[in-house]
């Protein structure tokens, strides 16, 4: 007999114009790590909702440990044992890990006052249990690193003695070591009798650490599958609802003459004497772990941060840059990573957002021209098949997919002779990552120059002609087209073959 | 060595630097000890009763404040609620209703400027800096009108005695207004740190959207908090009507900026999750030793609000620099 925790069985959710969820079903069993895939916008956080009480379903039937349950509230779903990690984290900043970890329930005396002795004393136990020996539990939660702020979210969830705990992309501003950690504390718990909803975009987590996996699509149940038995393409095929062969465009453009150099460009402690040169037509790749100065390398050639010494060339002419203006003026394009906050005006429309990007260009006697903006942000619409009825939609309603193309569009709209690209693909579904590689490759292959940071192996190894490692400020290795090999990149990133470096 | 030396010392001091209070408290002692060489008459019970006295009110109004910005709602409303209530209070005693029940007329009309304040920021979801400046101006305006624009005076002298003959809280021995500050400020302090209602202030501030999530009545605490302020606000002016014998049109003006600037001084964040009772008791002491200083050396007073201005400008840019060091 199988021995089902939760069941969801023909749940519908409509909102205003959209049908969330139809009919709806999903199992979880017992002691499992069940893995809920789909793309953006297929009804995964909808279905998470309403299994965490934050939404009611308009019908259906949800069944915890056997019993019919209607989930009032997030405090009432955590009451009866099912504890939610959302994506975006919620923790306290300026109050201490302990504080976080139990918020309201801390213990108290027999006076009602908050007993802090006992709270920090119970907070130490718990983050022993789970072998964080070295946090302090005393410390503000904001001097956290975002990976150990996610743990203590995950603590703090467990604290609840959920049987049920749903971890919402927990992994997507996490290093690859914190993903590691992640994974040891979700068998833990697995261990101990807690089963746990994972939901994730990075199918490699889930081959690592789950034994089933659903697959949604457009709100309806599509399948569910023992992971041991499936083959990455297969949940990708499910996924999408046709077959992906992923064409990420390594080594198809032609490279010509040298764009950029860099010599012995050093940052503070992050950046030291790193050198390296970028050809017409080319992505070069940068490799390497969280903090090994990946993203203050773009940052620095975007003018940014200012190098304290060192060379750069641009076109063999020796440039200084004291501000992104100066290098959006020289033809550089820098796409952040965190589009939501750095990037995109998330709250004005897709048309203002390319206004914003090209104002310069599209004022005319001092009179800004909405309707050349209207236009502009028209032709994007359709050259890189962003998918809304409206330009004059706000970006904020995109899906994540949708938002980086629009984030693309603006930058590539003005022609940048060498555009600079931080985390291209993160948070984003398998169809629209295609489109994105395409839309690169594309790019450079009408003479331009990429330099493309990536924590996602498939595609750093995939989309660039030439990589170039770094580990800790430093670059340890270079390796072309063809040499590439995933083992190769892990050592030249974790600095363990920093004696036998790789040439050219 | 010498390096390794001075980078300790700097450690040490910029870690001091970081705790707001600390930082406050030599400022006061500082100037504490600098006035007892230069002045004989600072370190004289007189005085000190003067400087309580200059606090007192601010205190009483800053208290369950600070607890209101720490969760990110301000208020604006106070000195004109001070005012209003107050002149509630004298009218009704001029009306020669008894004292018990003028003074309960001007609490509850606070309790009602809070209450209104909770029902614009809650209900109406106005952003509450613009909510209370509308009270703010709103109940200035009531306040000026409900007296014709002219001094409440006459007072039945037992009204006058609660504070200026100490009758109020006069078993605990100390003048009324310092009492009344000391306890208010013990009893916030305690709330704060030990009643979980109040404590999720630090929550609410820090993080509104998953305060809700985890369970807390941000709704009910907001209430809860805007009528405790207004409160306060209208035993403050109760207490001051009392001590002056009359209650002048100009009575809260510019409470609430001098209270909201000791407040910020004192590490209080506008953006919320931060701040002490303990730090708002320093920022209200440093402010009434400098007006203190002033008086006693003869200067223009109205160098108070140039220093106090520079010194709550300085100590926000302190905290923006450890922020951005430590990031």
């Amino acid at each position: 007999m199988e021995d089902v925790i939760l069941n969801v069985r023909g749940v519908n959710k409509e909102f205003p114009g959209v049908k969330a969820l139809d009919d709806m079903h999903f199992t979880l069993r017992r002691g499992e790590i069940h893995a809920l895939l789909g793309e953006n916008g297929a009804g995964k956080s909808t279905l998470m909702n309403v299994l965490s009480g934050a939404y009611t379903p308009d019908s259906g039937e949800i069944t915890l440990d056997g019993e019919a349950v209607r989930f009032r509230n997030p405090m009432d779903a955590e009451k009866k044992g099912v504890s939610i990690v959302h994506q975006e984290l919620a923790a306290f900043g300026s109050s201490t890990v302990g504080e976080n970890i139990f918020t309201t329930r801390a213990p108290r005396n027999a006076l009602g006052m908050i007993d802090y002795a006992k709270m920090y004393k119970q907070a130490r136990a718990l983050l022993d249990e789970y072998g964080f020996t070295d946090v302090n539990e005393r410390r503000l939660m904001r001097r956290l690193s975002v990976g150990r702020q996610q743990i203590v979210e995950i603590l703090r969830a467990v604290s609840k003695d959920a049987k049920v705990l749903i971890l919402d992309e927990p992994t997507s501003a996490l290093t690859e070591k914190e993903t590691d950690i992640l994974m040891q504390i979700m068998r833990d718990l697995n261990q101990r009798g807690v089963s746990i909803v994972y939901i994730s975009h990075r199918l490699e987590e889930v081959f690592r650490i789950c034994d089933t996996a659903t697959i949604m699509r457009d709100g309806r149940y599509i399948v569910t599958r023992p992971v041991a038995e499936s083959s990455r393409d297969e949940l990708v095929r499910y996924m999408v609802g046709r077959d992906v062969v992923h064409q990420y465009g390594a080594g198809t453009s032609q490279v010509g003459s040298e764009l950029l150099r860099l010599e012995n460009v050093s940052y503070k402690k992050t950046l030291r004497g790193v050198s390296l040169t970028l050809h017409k037509g080319e992505v070069l790749g940068l490799a390497g772990l969280e903090g090994a100065g990946r993203t203050e390398l773009l940052e620095v050639l975007f003018g940014v941060l200012r190098p304290e010494s060192g060379r750069v060339l641009l076109d063999g002419k020796e440039v200084h840059f004291h501000s992104p203006s100066d290098a959006k003026a020289a033809g550089l394009a820098f796409i952040t990573k965190d589009r939501k906050n750095r990037g995109l005006f998330l709250r004005k429309s897709i048309s203002d957002n390319y206004l914003a990007a090209n104002l310069d260009r599209l004022t005319r006697r001092g009179f800004t021209q909405f309707k050349m903006a209207r236009k502009g942000a028209e032709e994007y619409k359709e050259r890189f098949n962003i998918r809304t009825p409206d330009v004059k939609k706000r970006v904020m309603k995109l899906s994540g997919g949708n938002q980086q193309k629009v984030l693309l569009s603006m930058w590539v709209s003005r022609q940048p002779r060498i555009l600079l690209i931080d985390e291209p693909t993160r948070g984003i579904d398998v169809g629209t990552k295609e489109s994105i590689h395409q839309l690169i490759r594309q790019y450079a292959k009408s003479g331009m120059g990429v330099i493309m940071v990536s924590s996602d192996m498939p595609e750093l190894i995939g989309a660039s002609d030439r990589i170039v490692a770094l580990y800790e400020g430093e670059v340890t290795g270079e390796l072309a087209l063809g040499a590439v090999t995933e083992e190769k990149i892990m050592a030249l990133t974790s600095g363990i073959t920093l004696s036998e470096r790789v040439s050219e | 060595m010498t390096t390794q030396k001075t980078g300790g010392v700097r450690h040490v001091i910029s870690r001091i630097f970081e705790i707001r209070e600390i930082v406050i408290l030599l400022l006061v002692l500082l100037l504490g000890v600098f006035m007892s060489i230069r002045s004989p008459q600072f370190l004289t019970a007189r005085n000190f009763q003067v400087v309580g006295n200059y606090m007192a009110t601010d205190m009483i109004i800053g208290a369950f404040l600070t607890i209101s910005l720490i969760a990110g709602n301000t208020d604006f409303s106070v000195g004109s609620n001070m005012g209003c209530s107050a002149f509630v209070c004298g009218l009704l005693l001029n009306g020669g209703f008894s004292i018990p029940l003028a003074i309960l007329g001007g609490l509850v009309t606070g309790v009602v400027i809070g209450l209104i304040n909770a029902f614009c920021v809650v209900r109406l979801k106005v952003l509450p800096m613009i909510a209370t400046m509308g009270t703010w101006m709103a109940f200035k305006g009531v306040g000026l009108m409900i007296i014709n624009s002219s001094t409440l005076s006459n007072f039945p002298r037992d009204f006058k005695a609660l504070v200026q003959e100490n009758q109020f809280l006069g078993f605990l021995g100390l003048p009324s207004l310092l009492a009344s500050m000391l306890i208010i400020t013990a009893v916030t302090a305690f709330l704060l740190k030990y009643v979980s209602f109040f404590h999720q202030a630090y929550f609410i501030g820090s993080n509104p959207e998953s305060a809700k999530l985890s369970g807390i009545n941000v709704k009910r605490f907001t209430f809860v908090l805007y009528m405790l302020i207004g409160l306060c606000a209208a035993f403050a002016g109760v207490l001051a009507i009392s001590r002056y014998g009359s209650a002048p049109a100009s009575l809260g003006q510019g409470v609430e900026f001098r209270v909201i600037s000791a407040l910020l001084i004192g590490g209080v964040s506008l953006n919320g999750g931060e701040g002490s009772i303990l730090g708002t008791f320093l920022g209200i002491l440093l402010m009434a030793l400098i007006a203190n200083a002033l008086t006693l050396f003869g200067i223009d007073t109205n160098l108070q609000n140039v220093l106090i201005g520079s010194i709550m400008v300085v100590s926000v840019a302190i905290d923006e620099a450890n922020r951005r060091r430590q990031n």
